[in-house]
């Protein structure tokens, strides 16, 4: 009040000023949004476990944050969490949530992975998939368990082996040592071998291959023969016809049945092999007309004279063959 | 009321506390009910709120630094060993806002303010003044007590709010600058941590405090017996009531805001 000093009012109104200019700055600095001003449109999400995730908690997409969790509600006993996106960032239908955990603390944020999907997710719209991941208690758990069984079965193993099952163990892995470098040096030795071996091998599996695959397809006669039917069916009638032949062979129907089963026919035929026996035995006795004639020279000779007469007969015929026709012909003029 | 602090608080503790306390509450009552009713003096307003916030700033803001400073030092020799020094920022910062700036400075208010508060008003009612006032028909709640609880209402949130800014200035000084933790890293967790919720939680705390603090230093003025023996009585009465007060009302607001 008094004059050349200020008056409380002024030097309240600095303070005051003051201390709203840093309430102010601190504001903004930390302002985040949904608390003041800033816009944002809010998601749903229902997690089975939303252990750590609280109210402020961070929301990110790809390490950045766009938003923050509103509230945590238990509904049909799943965690019902609200978060609040920053305007300007869309969220694909299709994405994914998961609660991951960053920093010494520990601290739980959800991490939105976007999908692929054309349409954006609108204010109150609920992300559906959720990542889960196991808690450490669980993991914790798990590999404990994990552990245990791991001992039990080196204990067992333990109890198992012996000196002397240790000494054959021993025995038998210096074998396969020299084995293996045995089978080292003849690879080594071999080497230009086995490969055109191998080559040659290959060739003929490309050629099976080729075969299998024609015959798969029915191509050829092997193939046709795997998949044509009609032969199976001719194979089967033929075996039918030939079943009821060798039936009427053995009931001893007609000339083949017959043949086979009647014993006249044979004695037959014995008795005719014998008769023709009696006479070729004449017949080189030179007993009969035919053995005579086998075995009678004079027949010969005789034979022989008439031909030669028979010859010099024919000879004269064909001196006297064109006076013949000529006379003939006349005969036929006049 | 002449034996208050006599044989009846000696014989019956519960009785003198509980009227204590209901003294207390119905002279805020009627501080605050006689703001409403004109005329309201600013000039008495602005001439306490020069008093009780003005005045204070520089102990609000020496104690706002080193409280800061002193909690980067900490609780960098806390974090670092576990390597987590980009901390300190927050610790600070959630320190200052939520505890110690309205706390301290609420404090320090009560031991420079309200002790004064508390002997003027005690003087006042040795020296007969404040009888003087109700025979000028003026009444001496309206007169004395509504401006300094206005006043200490509004201020302590502007005094909080300064304190909680250099406290975190310090803590900046001391952790980036003096032990080179990484700013960025300071900065951005300290950010990252604090919310709103947490500054202005504190200003209300401030608040409330400052009413405490004004309406016990008043009461115990007001009531003051027994001469300037008395008056020295009532002022460290009104301190001891006044920070035990505010520290417990300190834990029943937080319990209610976090």
């Amino acid at each position: 009040m008094n004059k050349g000093r200020l008056s409380p009012e002024l030097k309240v109104g600095i303070v005051v000023l003051i201390g709203f200019i840093i309430l102010f700055y601190m504001s903004v600095r930390i302002g985040k949004y949904g608390a003041l001003g800033e816009k944002g449109y809010e998601l749903k999400v229902y997690l089975e476990n939303a252990n750590g995730i609280d109210s402020k908690s961070p929301v990110l997409i790809a390490g950045v944050e766009v938003g923050r969790v509103i509230s945590v509600r238990l509904e049909n006993f799943k965690a019902l969490v609200r978060i609040i996106v920053k305007e300007g960032v869309q969220v694909p239908a299709d994405s994914t949530v998961a609660i991951k955990t960053q920093g010494v603390l520990g601290d739980k944020f959800l991490e939105i992975i976007p999908g692929k999907d054309k349409k954006m997710l609108s204010s109150g719209e609920i992300i559906k998939t959720v990542k889960t991941s196991p808690d450490f208690d669980e993991i914790f758990t798990q590999v404990s368990t994990a552990a245990k069984k791991f001992g039990d079965t080196i204990g067992e193993f333990q109890g198992l082996i012996g000196d002397k099952e240790k000494a054959n163990i021993k025995n038998s892995i210096e074998n396969i040592q020299a084995i293996t470098g045995e089978f080292k040096e003849i690879i080594k030795e071999n080497k230009q071998g086995i490969n055109s071996v191998i080559a040659n091998a290959d060739d003929a599996l490309k050629g099976l291959k080729k075969i299998v695959g024609d015959v798969e397809a029915g191509k050829g006669s092997l193939g046709m023969l795997i998949k044509d039917e009609k032969l199976y069916t001719d194979v089967k009638e033929t075996m039918g016809a030939l079943k009821n032949i060798s039936k009427d062979i053995e009931e001893g129907k007609g000339s083949l049945g017959k043949l086979v089963k009647d014993d006249s026919l044979y004695n037959e035929a014995r008795d005719t092999v014998k008769n023709l026996k009696d006479i070729t035995d004449g017949i080189i006795k030179g007993e009969g007309t035919l053995g005579k004639l086998a075995k009678d020279e004079s027949l010969y000779v005789e034979t022989e004279r008439a031909m030669k007469k028979l010859q010099k007969g024919a000879e004269g015929l064909t001196e006297s063959t064109p006076i013949t026709i000529l006379g003939t012909i006349f005969s036929f003029i006049f | 009321m002449i034996n208050l602090f006599g044989l009846e608080r000696i014989f019956n503790p519960i009785n003198g506390i509980l009227r204590e306390l209901g003294g207390m509450g119905l002279m805020f009552l009627n501080s605050i009910l006689l703001a409403f009713r004109k005329p309201l003096k600013f000039n008495y307003i602005f001439k306490q709120m020069e008093f009780i916030g003005v005045k204070s700033l520089g102990v609000v803001v020496i104690t706002g630094t080193f409280t800061g400073m002193v909690l980067a030092l900490q609780s960098y020799y806390g974090f670092r060993k576990f390597g987590a020094e980009g901390l300190v920022g927050t610790t600070v910062a959630l320190s200052m806002t939520r505890e110690l700036g309205p706390v301290l400075t609420s404090l320090m208010v009560t031991g420079r303010a309200g002790s004064a508060m508390a002997a003027e008003l005690g003087t006042m009612r040795v020296t007969e003044q404040i009888d003087a006032l109700i025979v000028m028909a003026l009444n001496p709640i309206k007169y004395l007590v509504t401006p300094r609880v206005i006043a200490s209402f509004f201020m302590l949130p502007v005094l909080t709010i300064i304190s909680d800014f250099v406290g975190i200035v310090g803590g900046w000084l001391v952790g980036v600058k003096l032990l080179g933790i990484n700013e960025g890293a300071f900065i951005n967790k300290m950010v990252k941590y604090v919310d709103l919720e947490d500054i202005y939680n504190g200003l209300v705390k401030a608040a409330c405090f400052g009413i405490i603090l004004s309406v016990v230093a008043c009461y115990k003025g007001f009531h003051t017996t027994g001469g300037a023996e008395g008056v020295g009585r009532s002022t460290t009465e009104s301190v001891v009531i006044s920070s035990v007060s505010i520290l417990v009302a300190d834990y029943i607001l937080t319990s209610l805001m976090f």
